[in-house]
């Protein structure tokens, strides 16, 4: 529902929308695989002593 | 005044889902993906290795036992014949020169050179500068303990006596798992030491393998640490003798 908000409230035609809202996917995704590398070294690090 | 709490009851009841796909997100990522990841990894590696092995450089050198100051020294020789060990060229940081065995907690992977993080989601990484496993000294490998294959999830697993395997260019070097140093030996008879305790990693006399993975499970706050002794391998008789 929230994102065919968005896709209604972007401007121009349709396939520009849908080009805007797959490249703000992408962006969002990356964004969240970064979080979890960040976050994942809080569970586990390697092991590595003095690095 | 009913429609706006209906509207931040509505809007803190999506965050929450966001928030709670986010998690699972998190877990599936780091305790299924990154398995993916690792095994797709390792198995380039693996194929990589007996390429590397005829490769690599191998040459005959005079053994040095290495000296701890403050250790006593062993008892001098008059004129003693030289000995000779092998020894193999280093390999570049990022690439796999090794493969490690442990039959006990069922382990068979490929080690890379370095411990960089991106080395480490690959495989256990060898620590630069320490000696490469079969030479004399303290050869240092870290790896994970629950993500990225968790090559050293069961490490806490081995006892004194458990054989561990590293095989190089110049051959199977065995290791025998030794009693966990009364200075880092916890009640489980665990050597648990803190990220910094870089004393672990430092030179040993004869050839030690030292393995380094997080501790506890699902924590990086402190690290698991097995030392191994060689009794074994193309190196042992020299080094063992001397």
């Amino acid at each position: 529902m929230m994102i065919q908000t968005i896709f209604r409230r972007l401007p121009g035609p349709a396939p520009v929308r849908i080009a805007a809202m797959v490249l703000v996917a992408l962006v969002i995704l990356v964004l969240v695989i970064w979080s979890y590398e960040l976050l994942g070294d809080i569970l586990d690090s390697g092991g590595t002593v003095g690095e | 005044m009913r429609t706006r709490s209906i509207r931040i009851i509505r809007g803190a009841g999506w965050t929450f889902i966001w928030l709670g796909v986010y998690l699972m997100g998190f877990v599936a990522y780091q305790l299924w993906f990154t398995n993916i990841l690792t095994a797709r990894d390792q198995s380039a590696l693996a194929s990589g290795l007996e390429e590397h092995y005829e490769a690599v450089e191998v040459e005959q050198i005079e053994y040095e036992p290495i000296t701890i100051p403050g250790s006593t020294p062993a008892p001098t020789v008059p004129d003693p014949e030289p000995n000779f060990i092998l020894q193999e060229s280093a390999s570049e940081v990022g690439e796999a020169f090794a493969e490690i065995r442990i039959p006990k907690i069922d382990l068979d992977v490929a080690v890379l050179e370095g411990v960089r993080r991106r080395d480490l989601k690959k495989g256990p990484g060898h620590l630069t500068g320490s000696p490469l496993p079969g030479q004399p000294g303290n050869s240092v490998i870290s790896g994970h303990r629950t993500t990225y294959g968790a090559p050293f999830g069961a490490l806490a697993e081995l006892v004194a006596g458990d054989r561990i395997e590293v095989e190089t260019a110049l051959g199977v070097h065995v290791y025998e798992v030794q009693e966990a140093p009364e200075r880092c030996r916890n009640e489980d008879g665990l050597c648990v030491v803190k990220p910094t305790d870089l004393w672990v990693t430092e030179a040993r006399e004869e050839a030690w393998l030292t393995l380094t993975t997080c501790h506890p499970k699902f924590s990086a706050r402190r690290r698991l640490i097995v030392f191994a002794k060689l009794v074994d391998g193309p190196n042992a008789e020299v080094i063992l003798a001397a």
